[in-house]
């Protein structure tokens, strides 16, 4: 029997009836349609026998397939809050299946389901408007529903879910989380304060599709500098204004945090870290300082140089005694002062072109006693500069003859370079029937393995793999101040023979072997700066506190 | 002083006017004068790995040796190879080998020398401080040498409790997740006693370092005023 589907609210009426017994709307003017009921299908005129055998196929099709997960297309459609999609949920699944089957075999349509779709394809065309408004309403019962615990679970979701790297760029900020969240929807854009580095990637909007940036129109409009623009075209765009808040918060909860991936967010951090370390003040060198604060620290700084300068041109000479030298000092003279004649000695160069002076001056006393034409040098570098420094420290010392010095060459790594000494490399190049490179490590017992370094790191190297490798050989480290406390105890298990270890040391050392007074003329500047920076340890936070700086360590532990 | 020698001490005192400019404050000058030190050390590190390690290492045996030690130089060249496909972002995978390799041989070694050379002879150097035969033949008195063995012991004890991080075995309250076992607490600090000295120590030899650095630079400045001014 036909029955008369209600344009309104769709419920089934009467074939007699003139208005909806539901909704009370006019049914005048629609066609009545055949009833559908699957369970009967039985009955169905004979042109529609066929039905119940394509359920069947479409049953088993089910039952023979796995469950298919939702594609991305179907996704986004539920997330930009589709029409579309919306109607579609309210259609049963053999239903849809039966469409999609209809679709590709025309003829497998009777006239049952050619009117179900001609009544359809009327609501949907002639019934538009009055669709719209039952989806603008669900999506205000949404909002209502929304508004109490699901939009606080989003914020706190939000809140909790918040990476790491955000937060830091809103704090850094100092912009409150409400301001951030501005939107202000104007001709179907909404802006949506977001950090930098987001600005600069495609952001999804709603519908799915992606934004393209226009920022001479982000500019125009006179927004903030910081914001991107979401479109809201589609489904979006038909919400009447009081319907925004649901969007606000939607976008709200699914921007950040649907739309980085990890890779992103570690460049995001790193991105921040520089963000930071840029802005942070450099030493001291703030582009923002008080000009009196400023004045004062240049005035601070040339006064220490300037008594610096003052003492090199007017102080005098003074050196400590060498009589009371801690015994690994003494171990590097006894060692220099009885060296045989024809001694073979392996000089490794560890040290950096600034600490130069430092080095020489350590070196340069047991040099002078070591360095003459009948002994053997042979010189290793694991600093690029390393075989530089040594012949300019050769061609200092100024002595009658040229010694012989053969480069072994440059090995980047300290501990490889060490290793191939100590390992004896040299034997396994043989095996492999290599020629002999000039740059070869000589395998040979030496009189002395003298280390030269400016760093703990590669001093430790060469001592932990020559003291393992080579146990024979005589170890001398020559230290800048820096290096030295760390490797003393290298000292202490006899792993190396001898050491000294900054200017102070050496003064003494120097003052021993009675050979130069290349410290000496040094010695009382030292103790100056020395003084200098005990001054300026005590007095510089003093300093900072009178300056009104209230900038807070960021390090330790914080009570609680 | 000759004018070659007098030109590159001039060249010396203003580029280290130059850097010591940064006291003031960050400016063009300090700036120039670092990417001339960036540039010249860049250029010189290129000119010394072509000359030292590519000709005499690689190139040399494939230009004048015999074919197996080409054959042997095939897989430095491999690895270059790969290293230097990496940079192109299509290929970026296969500099892992070459990468890998470096890694694994490094981490061999340094974990070799570390244990041979470091691990075992301070720990054996530790028990030896407790020899009571080296007490009586050292020239310390006994005394002391019993004291300095017992601090280097604590010491040890005390840094390597530091840094143990590991929990308490029985949690009887809530708290106890975060709190390590009270010996390993007490030990710790114990240890950040000694990491405290010896953090000031290496900050001192830093600062002494720099200095000597500084007073060198400054009587080279005073050296070239003088020559200048007639007076060197």
């Amino acid at each position: 029997m036909a029955i008369i589907i209600c344009p309104e609210c769709g419920a089934k009426n009467a074939l007699t009836a003139s208005r909806c017994h539901q909704c009370d709307a006019s049914l005048v003017e629609v066609e009545p349609v055949q009833p559908f009921n699957f369970e009967d299908s039985g009955h169905l005129p004979s042109a529609e026998e066929d039905l119940p055998g394509l359920l069947n196929a479409l049953k088993n099709d089910e039952e023979t397939q796995p469950p298919a997960e939702p594609d991305e297309e179907k996704t986004d459609d539920v997330d930009g809050v589709s029409e579309e999609s919306v109607l579609e949920e309210d259609v049963p699944e053999w239903l849809l299946r039966i469409r999609q089957r209809a679709q590709e075999e025309k003829d497998a349509l009777g006239p049952i389901t050619q009117k179900i779709s001609a009544a359809e394809a009327s609501l949907l065309e002639e019934n538009k408007e009055m669709q719209r408004q039952n989806f603008e309403s669900w999506i205000r019962q949404i909002k209502k529903e929304a508004q109490d615990d699901e939009i606080d679970s989003i914020d706190a979701f939000v809140e909790e879910e918040m990476p790491e790297w955000l937060r830091k760029i809103r704090q850094s900020r100092e912009t409150p989380e409400t301001e951030e969240q501005e939107i202000t929807p104007e001709d179907g854009e909404q802006t949506i304060p977001m950090p930098d580095w987001i600005g600069t990637r495609d952001v999804e909007p709603l519908n799915g599709q992606p934004k393209e940036s226009d920022a001479e129109e982000e500019s125009s409009q006179g927004l903030p500098e910081e914001t991107i623009q979401v479109s809201t075209d589609s489904a979006v765009d038909e919400i009447p204004e009081e319907g925004s808040g649901v969007v606000s918060d939607v976008v709200q909860a699914i921007g950040p945090v649907l739309a980085v991936s990890p890779e992103e967010e570690i460049q995001a951090d790193h991105l921040s870290a520089a963000i930071a370390a840029e802005s942070m003040p450099k030493g001291g060198q703030e582009k923002g300082q008080k000009p009196r604060q400023r004045l004062q620290r240049i005035l601070f700084n040339l006064g220490l140089i300037l008594i610096m300068v003052l003492i090199a041109i007017l102080g005098g000479r003074s050196q400590p005694s060498g009589d009371s030298l801690p015994p690994q000092n003494e171990a590097v003279i006894e060692w220099a002062q009885d060296l045989p004649a024809s001694a073979t000695i392996l000089v490794v160069m560890d040290a950096q072109a600034g600490f130069y002076s430092e080095i020489s001056m350590i070196a340069k006393p047991v040099f002078e006693n070591v360095a003459n034409i009948e002994r053997e040098f042979f010189v290793l570098s694991s600093t690029p500069i390393g075989n530089l420094l040594f012949n300019r420290m050769i061609n200092e010392l100024e002595l009658d003859t040229a010694i012989s010095a053969q480069d072994l060459g440059y090995f980047p790594i300290a501990a490889y370079g060490a290793f191939g000494l100590g390992g004896d490399v040299s034997a396994n190049w043989r095996i492999a029937h290599l020629p002999q490179s000039e740059k070869a490590l000589p395998i040979a017992d030496y009189d002395g393995i003298m280390i030269l370094a400016d760093s703990i790191v590669g001093a430790k190297a060469w001592v932990e793999q020559l003291s393992a490798l080579m146990p024979d050989n005589q170890l001398y480290l020559f230290l800048t101040a820096q290096a030295g406390p760390m490797l003393l105890p290298y000292w202490d298990s006899g792993q190396v023979s001898g050491i000294i270890s900054g200017i102070s040391e050496a003064a003494g050392v120097e003052a021993a072997l009675s050979q130069s007074s290349l410290i000496a003329d040094r010695w009382q500047l030292y103790q100056i700066g020395i003084w200098l920076m005990l001054v300026v340890l005590i007095v510089s936070p003093f300093l900072v506190n009178h300056n009104g700086n209230t900038t807070k360590g960021k390090g330790g532990n914080e009570p609680g | 002083m000759n004018p070659g020698d007098l030109l590159w001490v001039g060249v010396g005192a203003v580029l280290s006017v130059m850097i010591l400019s940064y006291l003031i404050e960050d400016n063009f000058l300090f700036r120039i004068a670092s990417h001339i030190f960036l540039g010249v050390s860049a250029g010189y590190l290129v000119i010394l790995l072509a000359k030292d390690i590519i000709w005499p290492l690689f190139l040399q045996p494939v230009v004048f040796g015999n074919w197996t030690n080409r054959l042997w130089m095939l897989i430095p060249f491999v690895l270059v190879l790969l290293l230097v496909l990496g940079q192109f972002p299509r290929f970026t995978g296969y500099a892992r080998f070459p990468l890998a390799f470096l890694t694994g041989v490094g981490a061999a070694i340094l974990i070799g020398g570390t244990v041979l050379g470091t691990l075992l002879p301070q720990s054996m150097a530790i028990i030896d401080l407790f020899d009571a035969s080296r007490w009586q033949a050292g020239t310390t008195v006994p005394g002391l040498a019993i004291a300095e063995a017992v601090v280097m012991l604590l010491g040890v004890v005390g840094t390597l409790s530091y840094f143990h991080f590991g929990r308490k075995l029985r949690v009887r309250r809530e708290d106890d997740r975060s709190e390590r076992p009270f010996l390993l607490e007490a030990w710790g600090k114990v240890g950040q006693v000694f990491i405290g000295i010896t953090l000031g120590a290496i900050f001192a030899g830093v600062f002494s370092s720099a200095l000597t650095a500084l007073i060198d630079r400054i009587l080279d400045i005073t050296q070239f005023v003088k020559m200048l001014l007639g007076g060197g």
